[in-house]
């Protein structure tokens, strides 16, 4: 097992580094300039200007060595600054992290509760009204985007009570109560959609398990039916729904792009957003980077916790 | 009841609650188009006069207002007399006003930046030299300035100006300027800075030949070259006053801060979050009652970048302005009749640019023919309320110097037989294929080029859409040599109009996107640019107005006006047009009737 995940973690360093350079060479392909957007409103600008901003933002240097030199700094932790406000692009990043991971954290229980909730209870109702319902709920889940189920979130409360949510985001050591007024709807409005796949394999592995041997042998010993369902058929129906969250949990992080800036919460997926529209390429670079070895740790984790769950999975060579 | 029962119910509930939302937001809708269609049955009769009446109005109140304040226009000296409020009451000192902005990620140092992001937050904290009159009773189509920093002015030569500070004119009392006096050598070392090659505003100083303090209230500043708008571009938003010792505690900027400056308000911005604006203490300015600007305690801006949750805070009265789209405007109109709703013209204009140097556009007469193919008034009903008038993107030195709208509305008559035949001649007689680039600034943007798209088609023009999001428009239209093909067509910055003539129409212009190179008109631009005499400038401006309509190096499709909309608490609302840009000035003169928020705040 310990050598199994030292491989893996080793593994991750040429993974990143070719995340990196995909990164950078993508980012360098977009149209668009941020010296030109910083310059939008500016009556009328030189070529020497607009050469000496380019200088001064580090844009002269041949592509060549701009991306050595993003490489070079990301072996030790040196993402750069940013080229629309000149701060380190590592402090925009780690400033706002905390904000996103909250977020998606939060939208991750959400996620969780509902789906597994809603999966047992259309399994043990299977074909009855309740299952058609939660079914129905799942595939409503799954074709609404996050933006649509936010926008009604924000707009339903208005239109029926003249009420609105709060709009200006607090840190939650500093303010917990509108820190949750801003949260709870952000994190429904990602949750809401995310667990509508894992209600679908809840119910679908747990209609498996409930036909299996052992089941019967528990309602013959005169078990009661709710210790049956989460003693011995939920336990064992979670397995595969465990690792399809953990997966999920990374791909929580992409859902909070749109519903960051929905809920003008300032996170990291807001900032990297406005860091596409401001052709700000360094954060942009830092943040992909960032978000892509979150996903690769948390796709470590959940390998890992296979062992754990199913002491079936034994770990042999890569 | 068994707990499925209850999960069953609830379901049943949510599912009846999504179609009931579903219904009530299609019922919006259903009244929007409703009445947007029968508004535009009703304002195609009353077209061509509901944009102009707008003008029309606006410039009678601002004539009759202006007779009152005539001495504040004096052209040598001004006194620091604030506009009067739009009801002309007493403003009521106190309260808090609080309303949105999108601005993301906005850092600390004005030289940086030309976005409204940052002027509307860290920049409410700085002031400018001079300042434009701003009020219902002030034309908005012209720049008028009138003192700030500077108390008083005088010209002994037609390139030279001297200027006096106001001796009440003091740092905000904070680390490190401490609370000291504005002094000389501040203005000569932020004017130099402003022109600097590093700074994004250097092109507003281009002819500044050299500044230098004559003693601790006064300075000199010399142009290459006598310049018509040197005093209104002295004034315009960008050009803010940058404490030296703040500049080096910063490290050589402001990119950090510390954030000092001489304005009316303390700023302290959460980035992402909000700014909030306290009332300086030592603010200098004071209107005709002796009350100091601004007449609001505090000022809060909460950061809302999507258009909904923005509309929804305002609703919910949690921002107390709010700009409206068409659709939301009849909302407000069928279901919150206390709101106030100023309605605002807008001479960020919105043009199509042509490639003047290529073919087909390099020939006058195809550039005519588009300019014959489009429909305006049908752009201005269908997509815009009806709202809209016509004009170059340029604020004028003043009123009459605007062509009329009559002229305008003469000129741009659609006439498809007109458009073949000019087709024809310029050897296109089956018509022409071509493309226009679009940025997606916002729907209306689109959907008014797909409007054109077909008004073309009419006339044998076939034109493909190359829509782009802004940076990438920026990058290909908005260079000193734009690198589009065919058209493009996207907002254009408000700047006076001198400015906007040099950037645009000249051939060394900064933002010549559409190759302009015409020696006749370089000729025009240069001679306007430097006349002092208003009366033959006015009339230059208006010869320059003619050629351009003549040529159609860019076409106007029209001038927006918007609809602002205000809780009834808040008073003191103006025209922001071009001279509150790059915006938040024209807070300073808002004020808070505290009876009408008992009566109205829930």
């Amino acid at each position: 097992m310990q050598t199994y995940i030292l491989r893996r973690v080793l593994l991750m360093i040429p993974t990143l580094m070719l995340v990196a350079i995909g990164i950078f060479v993508l980012t360098h392909l977009m149209p668009g300039d941020v010296i030109m957007i910083q310059l939008e409103g500016a009556a009328s600008f030189t070529p020497e200007q607009y050469e000496s901003i380019k200088k001064e933002l580090g844009m002269d240097k041949p592509y060549i060595y701009q991306m050595g030199k993003w490489l070079w700094g990301l072996t030790h932790l040196d993402m750069g600054n940013s080229l629309w406000n000149n701060k380190p692009v590592t402090e925009e990043i780690f400033s706002r992290l905390p904000t996103t991971l909250q977020l998606a954290f939060m939208a991750f229980i959400v996620s969780s509760v509902l789906g597994i909730v809603f999966g047992v209870v259309a399994a043990i109702r299977q074909d009855t009204m309740l299952d058609h319902v939660t079914r129905i709920f799942a595939v409503g889940g799954l074709s609404l985007p996050d933006f649509w189920v936010g926008t009604l979130i924000i707009l339903l409360p208005i239109i029926w009570f003249n009420w609105g949510f709060q709009t200006t985001y607090a840190d939650p050591w500093e303010d917990f109560g509108r820190n949750m007024q801003l949260m709870v709807p952000a994190a429904t409005a990602i949750g809401v959609r995310a667990s509508a796949s894992v209600m679908r394999l809840t119910r679908t592995t747990m209609l498996e398990v409930l036909r299996n041997d052992f089941i019967r042998t528990a309602h013959a010993k005169g078990l009661r039916e709710r210790m049956v369902i989460y003693r011995h058929a939920l336990r064992n129906a979670l397995i595969p729904v465990v690792t399809v969250m953990g997966t999920q949990l990374s791909r929580l992080l992409g859902g909070t792009v749109i519903v960051e800036m929905l809920f003008a919460i300032p996170g990291v997926g807001r900032l990297l957003l406005d860091s596409i529209t401001q052709r700000d390429l360094t954060q942009v670079q830092g943040n992909i980077m960032v978000i892509a070895g979150i996903f690769i740790m948390m796709n470590l984790i959940v390998d890992i916790s296979y062992g754990f769950l199913d002491p079936r999975i034994r770990y042999g060579r890569l | 009841m068994k707990p499925y029962k209850l999960l069953l119910a609830a379901g049943v509930l949510l599912l009846s609650m999504f179609v009931v939302a579903c219904g009530g937001s299609d019922d919006d809708s259903s009244s929007s188009s409703t009445a947007a269609s029968s508004s535009s049955t009703s304002s195609a009769a009353a077209t061509s006069s509901s944009s102009s009446t707008t003008a029309e109005e606006t410039k009678s109140e601002a004539t009759e207002a202006k007779a009152e304040a005539s001495e504040a226009a004096s052209s040598d000296t001004s006194t620091a007399a604030a506009p009067s409020s739009a009801s002309s009451a007493k403003p009521k000192e106190g309260g808090v006003y609080k309303f949105q902005t999108t601005s993301p990620r906005i850092g600390q140092d004005p030289i940086n930046t030309t976005g409204t992001g940052y002027f509307y937050n860290w920049g409410q904290g700085l002031s400018t030299l001079l300042r434009y009159k701003i009020g219902q009773e002030y034309a908005v189509e012209a720049y008028e300035v009138q003192a700030d920093l500077v108390n008083k002015w005088e010209q002994p030569a037609s390139n030279e100006y001297i200027m006096h500070i106001d001796p009440a004119a003091k740092w905000h009392n904070v680390a490190p300027t401490n609370g000291r006096s504005f002094t000389a050598d501040d203005a000569v070392f932020s004017i130099k800075r402003l022109a600097s090659q590093d700074s994004r505003h250097s092109g507003y100083w281009m002819d500044l030949k050299s500044v230098e303090k004559i003693d601790d209230s006064s300075f000199k500043v010399t142009l290459t070259a006598p310049a018509a708008d040197f005093l209104a571009l002295t004034a315009f938003g960008f050009n803010k006053m940058m404490a030296p010792d703040a500049v080096e505690a910063g490290g050589g900027n402001l990119q950090n801060g510390p954030q000092v400056g001489t304005g009316e308000w303390l700023v302290d911005c959460e980035v992402d979050v909000q700014c909030i604006y306290k009332k300086n203490p030592t603010a200098h300015l004071k209107n005709e009652h002796g009350q100091t600007i601004p007449y609001l305690d505090e000022m809060r801006n909460v950061i809302i970048p999507d258009v909904q949750a923005r509309f929804a805070a305002f609703r919910s009265q949690l921002i107390d302005q709010h700009t409206l789209t068409p659709e939301q405007k009849m909302v407000i109109d069928a279901k919150y009749p206390q709101v106030d709703i100023l309605k605002a013209k807008s001479y960020s204009g919105r043009m199509i640019h042509f490639r003047n140097d290529q073919p087909p556009f390099d020939d006058k007469r195809v550039r005519r023919a588009v300019s014959k193919a489009i429909d305006r008034q049908e752009i201005i009903d269908v997509l815009n309320d009806g709202k809209g008038f016509f004009s170059y993107s340029m604020v004028q030195p003043n009123e009459n110097a605007y062509l009329s709208q009559e002229r305008f509305a003469k000129e741009y008559v659609q006439d498809i037989a007109e458009c073949k035949s000019l087709l024809a001649e310029a050897g296109y007689p089956d018509g022409l294929k071509t493309m226009i680039w679009i940025a997606n600034y916002s729907e209306n943007y689109v959907a008014t080029v797909e409007l054109v798209q077909q008004q073309l088609l009419e006339c044998g023009i076939e034109v493909e859409l190359y829509i782009h999001d802004r940076a990438t428009y920026l990058a290909s239209v908005f260079t000193r040599h734009g690198t589009f093909e065919g058209m493009a067509y996207g907002p254009q910055g408000t700047f006076t109009a001198d400015a906007w003539l040099n950037a645009y129409y000249h051939s060394d212009g900064g933002r010549n996107s559409g190759h302009v190179n015409d020696p006749e008109l370089d000729k025009m631009i240069v001679a306007q640019h430097q006349e002092l005499d208003v009366d033959v400038r006015t009339k230059m401006m208006l010869d320059i107005q003619e050629y351009l309509l003549d040529q159609n190096y860019q076409l106007v499709i029209m001038g927006a006006v918007s609809d602002y909309a205000y809780w009834p608490w808040i008073q003191g609302q103006a025209f922001s047009a071009g001279s509150d840009y790059p915006g938040g000035r024209i807070y300073q003169y808002f004020w808070v009737d505290p009876d009408k928020e008992a009566e109205f705040r829930k």
